[in-house]
Parts: C-alpha cells; structure tokens; sequence
C-alpha cells in the first residue's frame, strides 16, 4: 500500500509539475494577445477577436497553473490557527478537510461535463451516456453553443480545457491526501 | 428556509471552514456547492458551481491582475527594491527615526510602480522590516509603518482595486487614479509626520 502511494505521488506530482512549468509561460500570451489588440485599435481597425482569446487564454492559464499552485503549497490558506500547529496536528486537519475540497471539485468537474455535453448540442441530463453514445455513434452532435459576442467562438474547448484543469487538481488533492496520510505514518516528505 | 437563516448558516459554516486551515478556494467554494445543491436540488446545484466559472471567466476586468501581479514579482525578483530601500537608508539614515521615514518613502515608490498592497506589504517585510528591527526600532511602532505604507498600494496609481471599482461602477480608470494621487501622498505626509513625532516623544 506504501509503495503504491509513494507510485501514485510521484507520477501525479511530476504530470503535474510539468504541466504547470509549461503553462507558466501563458502569461506572455495574455499580454502578446492584449499587446496586438492595443496596436490594432491605436492604428488600425480595432478587433473582435483579441479580448475574448485573452480570456480564453487567462482561464487556461488559472484552471491549468491550479494543479502546480496545490503541489507548491501556495494556496492562501486562513492561518490563525492553522500557522502554529506542528506538522502532525496540521496533517490530521489536513486529513479531513481536504475531503471537502475534493467534493467541491468533484461537483465542480460534474458541472463542467453537463456544460460541455450542453455546448455539444446536447440538452438532456445524462452528459456520460452522451459522450458514450458520441463514441459508439447512438449519439450526434447538434448545435454548438456559441458565445454571444461578435466574433461569436464555439465554447467547447475552453471548457474541455477547464474539465482536464479540474480533474488535475482532484488528482493532486488525492496526492496532497496520501502525503498527509505518509506523513502520519513518520516519514518525511 | 428563510433567506436570513440561509445567510447566517452560509457565512458561519464558512468562517468555521476557514477557522480549519483548509486552502481558501476550497473552504469557500465547498459551502457555496453545498449550499446550491441543498437549495437548487441535484441539477441546478451540480450547474451552478461551473456557471459561476463561466462567470467569472467573463468578467474581464479580471486580465489586469495576472500582469500587475507579475510586474509586482519583477520588482522584487530583479532586487531594484533592495537598491531602492539602500538609496533611503543614505539619504535618511542621519535623522531621528530616519529608516522608518526611509521606509515609507519606498512605500510610495512601490505603489507608484505597482497597484497592489500585497506586493508592497510582502516587499516591506522582506527587506525593511529585518533592517530596522536590526537598529532597535520599536517592534509596534515598525509593523505599524510597514502595513500602513503598504496601503498606499492602491491609492497610488497605478491601482488594481480602482480599475475593478471602476469597472462596476462605470467610472473612467484614468480620473480616478489621478483623484488618488493626492490623498495617498497626504497620507504618506501624515505618515512621516507621526513617525517623527512619535521619535520625538519616545526619546525624551
């Protein structure tokens, strides 16, 4: 059980230490993208398209950076009482309350796959048979939510995007979980 | 249910989540899911926690952040602070509580380079706070002038909090930094002049 903990957080810390190294960088695109619709506007005809891709970009950049900001401990955390525990202490608080975030982002993930199946086309209530029925083909695509601006995008790969976010941060709360778990057993992480 | 006790049950069960030490996004975004799914029923509830993603992901006042955030951290990754903060400790260092004027004077310059308090506040006990504990300052009087400097952060413009207030409030972001502008340098004077008075008291 040890070593398929010890397995499990290596893999996962180094899918999602790299990702987030990576990711980093998307701040110079937000700013190349904010960059080009600032030229554009002072000297050519302003864009459609520039404040909506900088969003896209910026929730790539949050939903995707959020996994390696779990792993680095950046996360603000309310330490009034938390700041002078002992590590132990700290564990076995961090042993129960991470179950809540886990919830949340269980929700969270269900949310976002009803969304996306909703920007396929799909209006029912059963989002997992409709991505099964678009494997085997019961299913077919209908129409694809646009935003309502006027460049008007398809929504779904920002939202494909924020479901792979998500379900990186519930991989890496798992591993925060057994971390505090290794911990309590005495070994050091 | 009421929408009092509604409200009165969300906040307390946040603030006891909170109390728990639990990463902030988690505690509050835990109630708000729980909250959804016992009012709005399975359906609305599983939505609305991604709605309010969506949400968020439209309101673009939001892309300043990321950058003044980063331009915060090149000020003090590339240690133009600790240059800055040695230029105050020369020109000050002979007065009466001299670094602690010294400090406020950086304070005034990181906010007029960068619209957060945060990014003055992490910059002030960083660099200043060690130097003037080091010179027997007094420990009260030295926290104070650090928290307080760093609140100019967003009267000074450039400032993050005014672009958001100007966004909701539909106010030009250009007139209302400039209307900051005087207030946070009074403040910092009114700063400088409690410094030195309160020198002149406590050395009597």
């Amino acid at each position: 059980m040890t070593g398929f903990m010890h397995f499990y957080i290596r893999i996962i810390d180094a899918i999602n230490y790299r990702v987030g190294r990576v990711i980093m960088y998307g701040i110079f695109v937000i700013m190349a993208i904010l960059l080009i619709s600032s030229v554009n506007k002072t000297f050519f005809t302003p864009t459609l398209w520039t404040l909506e891709m900088a969003q896209f970009a910026l929730v790539s950049y949050y939903i995707l950076g959020g996994p390696y900001s779990i792993q680095l401990g950046s996360n603000v955390r309310m330490d009034l009482l938390y700041g002078e525990w002992t590590i132990r202490k700290k564990a076995w608080a961090d042993l129960f309350t991470v179950m809540f975030l886990i919830f949340y982002l269980c929700v969270l993930i269900y949310g976002a796959i009803s969304s996306t199946a909703y920007s396929f086309g799909y209006w029912g209530t059963e989002p997992f048979s409709f991505f099964g029925g678009l494997i085997t083909g019961a299913e077919e695509i209908g129409h694809m939510e646009r935003s309502s601006s006027a460049w008007r995008p398809y929504l779904w790969p920002i939202k494909v995007v924020m479901i792979f976010g998500i379900f990186l941060m519930l991989l890496q709360c798992i591993s925060e979980l057994l971390k505090d778990v290794l911990r309590l057993k005495g070994e050091e992480i | 249910m009421s929408y009092e006790l509604i409200a009165t049950l969300m906040f307390s069960s946040m603030m006891l989540m909170l109390l728990t030490g639990q990463r902030v996004f988690g505690a509050i975004g835990f109630v708000a899911v729980v909250a959804s799914l016992a009012l709005w029923g399975d359906r609305g509830g599983f939505d609305l926690g991604f709605a309010a993603a969506m949400k968020l992901m439209k309101w673009y006042p939001l892309l300043t952040l990321p950058m003044f955030i980063f331009m915060g951290y090149v000020l003090s990754e590339s240690k133009i602070a600790d240059d800055l903060y040695k230029m105050f400790h020369v020109w000050m260092g002979g007065l009466q509580g001299g670094l602690a004027i010294g400090t406020i004077g950086l304070m005034v310059l990181i906010s007029a380079m960068n619209g957060l308090s945060v990014a003055g506040m992490a910059i002030g006990a960083t660099i200043a706070l060690p130097e003037l504990l080091k010179r027997g300052y007094d420990k009260r009087m030295v926290t104070g002038v650090i928290q307080a400097g760093s609140s100019l952060g967003i009267l000074v413009p450039p400032s993050v909090v005014l672009v958001l207030y100007a966004m909701i409030a539909r106010q030009p972001v250009g007139q209302l930094w400039l209307a900051g502008v005087v207030p946070g340098l009074m403040m910092a004077t009114m700063f400088i002049i409690y410094i030195v008075d309160f020198n002149i008291i406590q050395f009597k």
